[in-house]
Formats: C-alpha cells, sequence, structure tokens
C-alpha cells in the first residue's frame, strides 16, 4: 500500500488473525432466510403447509394449504 | 457529495473523524503501536494527518487541511486500509449515510468498507464481536418475518436463530480472545480490528511456533466451545433444527483454517517457510 502522501511501511503486517466465522454464518442464514421466501413465492403470503427438507439429495418439498 | 464520492461511500461531511488510538505522527512517521508499522509520511500529508490526530468533522477537516481533493481521497484511504480512520457520526446521519452508501452502490461504485479497532481487553473483543454481529441481528429479523409471511415461525424455527446468535457471540469472543491471549502472553502490542464481517487481531509479529500456535488454538478453541453449546442444546432441546443450527458454528470455526483466511494464510505462511528451509 504506497502512494505520494504517505509511503506505506512495506515490512509491516497488516494481515490480522482474522476469523470468518461471522461472514460464513450470515452467508447460513440467509440462505435458511431464502427457503422462506421460496415458500412465499410458490404458496402465496401465509399460504405454505409444510416444508420439508432432504439434505440428502439437497431438495426441499413445500406443501401449500 | 465529492472529495472522490466522500472517499468512495466511507464519510459524509458532517462526520467527526480522527485516528485510532495507538496511531501517532511523530515528525514524518506515522506510528501503528499495535503491529510496530512506521509509514512515511511526506511534507503535504504531515499538516492533515496533526489535524487528523486532534479529530473534527470533515468538512473541518477539509477546510484546514488544503489539499487537493484528490490528495485528501489519498489519506483517507490509506488511513482507512491500515483500519486506523474513527469515524463517528449519531443515529440519525447514520441512517441518512446507509441511504448515501446504497445510491453509491447502485451506481456501480466499488465502496470501501470502513474499519473499526477497539483495545487489546475482553471488552474490546466483546464490542468488537457485537458491532460484527450487527449484520446477522438484522437479518435474522428479516428472516423471522418472512418465516411469519411462510408459516414457519416455529418455536425450534425461533430458538434456533436465537441458538446460533447466542453460540456465535459467545465461541467467537473466545475464538478472538485466544489471538489476543497468546499475542500478549508473547509481550506483543495487539489490537481488535472489525472491517465489516471481519473481526480479527491486529499484532506485533511473533515467533513462527508461538504465531502457528495462535492461528491453531483459535479457532480450536470456537470450536470446542461450539461443541459443549451444541451438547447443552441437544439435552434441553432436541429439535433437529436448533441442534443443527448450534453444531453448524463448529463448521464455521474450521472455516478460519482455509488457506485463504486469516488463521489459514498464517498456517500456510509457516508451512511454506519449513518447507523452503528443508529443501
Amino acid at each position: 500500500m504506497s502512494n505520494s502522501m504517505i509511503i506505506a511501511d512495506v515490512s509491516a503486517n497488516y494481515a490480522a488473525k482474522e476469523g470468518v466465522v461471522i461472514a460464513v454464518a450470515l452467508a447460513w442464514v440467509l440462505m435458511i432466510g431464502s427457503s422462506t421466501i421460496a415458500a412465499i413465492i410458490l404458496c402465496g403470503w401465509k399460504g405454505a403447509k409444510s416444508i420439508s427438507m432432504d439434505w440428502r439429495s439437497m431438495r426441499a418439498t413445500f406443501a401449500c394449504r | 457529495m465529492n472529495v472522490v464520492e466522500q472517499t468512495l461511500g466511507l464519510l459524509s461531511e458532517s462526520d467527526f473523524v480522527s485516528l485510532s488510538a495507538g496511531v501517532k505522527l511523530k515528525d514524518t512517521i506515522l506510528t501503528d503501536r499495535a503491529n510496530g508499522a512506521r509509514h512515511y509520511v511526506t511534507k503535504n500529508a504531515r499538516r492533515p494527518l496533526r489535524l487528523l490526530g486532534v479529530g473534527m468533522t470533515l468538512s473541518s477537516w477539509l477546510e484546514a487541511s488544503n489539499l487537493t481533493e484528490f490528495q485528501a481521497f489519498e489519506i483517507i484511504r490509506f488511513v482507512n486500509g491500515i483500519g486506523c480512520l474513527q469515524i463517528q457520526r449519531s443515529r440519525l446521519q447514520g441512517m441518512r449515510h446507509l441511504g448515501r452508501r446504497a445510491q453509491l452502490r447502485l451506481r456501480g461504485v466499488q465502496l470501501q468498507i470502513p474499519a473499526k479497532r477497539y483495545s487489546a481487553t475482553v471488552l474490546g473483543v466483546v464490542n468488537a464481536v457485537l458491532r460484527a454481529l450487527r449484520p446477522i441481528l438484522v437479518a435474522v429479523l428479516v428472516s423471522f418475518g418472512l418465516a411469519y409471511g411462510a408459516n414457519m415461525l416455529t418455536g425450534s424455527y425461533i430458538a434456533g436463530h436465537l441458538v446460533l446468535v447466542g453460540s456465535l457471540a459467545v465461541t467467537t469472543t473466545l475464538h478472538e480472545y485466544v489471538h489476543l491471549y497468546i499475542a500478549q502472553s508473547q509481550g506483543a502490542n495487539a489490537q481488535v480490528v472489525v472491517r465489516g464481517l471481519r473481526i480479527g487481531v491486529l499484532h506485533q509479529p511473533l515467533s513462527p511456533v508461538y504465531e502457528v500456535l495462535s492461528a491453531l488454538t483459535g479457532p480450536l478453541t470456537g470450536l470446542v466451545a461450539a461443541a459443549v453449546v451444541m451438547a447443552l442444546t441437544l439435552a434441553v432441546n432436541p429439535s433437529m433444527f436448533v441442534v443443527l443450527s448450534a453444531g453448524i458454528v463448529c463448521v464455521f470455526h474450521c472455516v478460519s483454517w482455509l488457506p485463504e483466511y486469516g488463521d489459514g494464510v498464517a498456517l500456510k505462511k509457516y508451512w511454506r517457510n519449513r518447507h523452503e528451509r528443508t529443501t
């Protein structure tokens, strides 16, 4: 990181011991949330009766009222 | 708006800007106490950085520092790049600022992610984790609204998300605290840095053995703590979704060991150096 105003210390290490735990968790919450969006799109607002997930074949079955 | 769209969406004119604690300008050198960096500051940038050290609103800083737009842009981008630009604004200003960022994003501007530093204490880690968790909390609340509309807002759906957020808060705090503890036990200065969803500990270099120890034990502590939370959840609430929500946090901590991310990068660097020494 160098520019004409400030010349960066190239020997300095700015690679922090970073955890990506929260970023991955957000992806998980969005993934779960997306199944609710799918239920609303397929069955309408409050129209879904049940959703069953088959994790082996990665299939979700939406039953509407 | 300008100064290159207030440095690509980071700032608004009324924001109070300053340098983080631990970053000081001494003559021509900007020292960063967290990792011992010494950046050389050219003549034109000294007064603006000194003013930034004192802290003032962005508009006052731009007026007093007497810089061209591009010079101001360069300084702000650099200071945020090393994670030491402190930005303070009221909640109302914060809401307006979010709107401006959304506008810039829609125009295809690649926005800068603001970084915030916290002290190397337990409270500092807790505050950092709570800040990083904010987007998750928003996502969970939105997900509850959607689940209501999809007739999925059951007890186990709510409990699963609450367990996930609780487990994340506790185990991430432990994960980061272990990094901090190892750095401090070796006499290294450190600070906790949050940049968007990423939280990390910035510290002075450690010996290779301690770098590896830190990179291994941080995620391991998080993983073990998450496993304990999962076991407790299983004992209290045997719902499949709730247990899965608690258990998945173990996997999230393991992701930190991938070579692309912080802890994995430290491990990769160690193995590469070791391999080079032996060959």
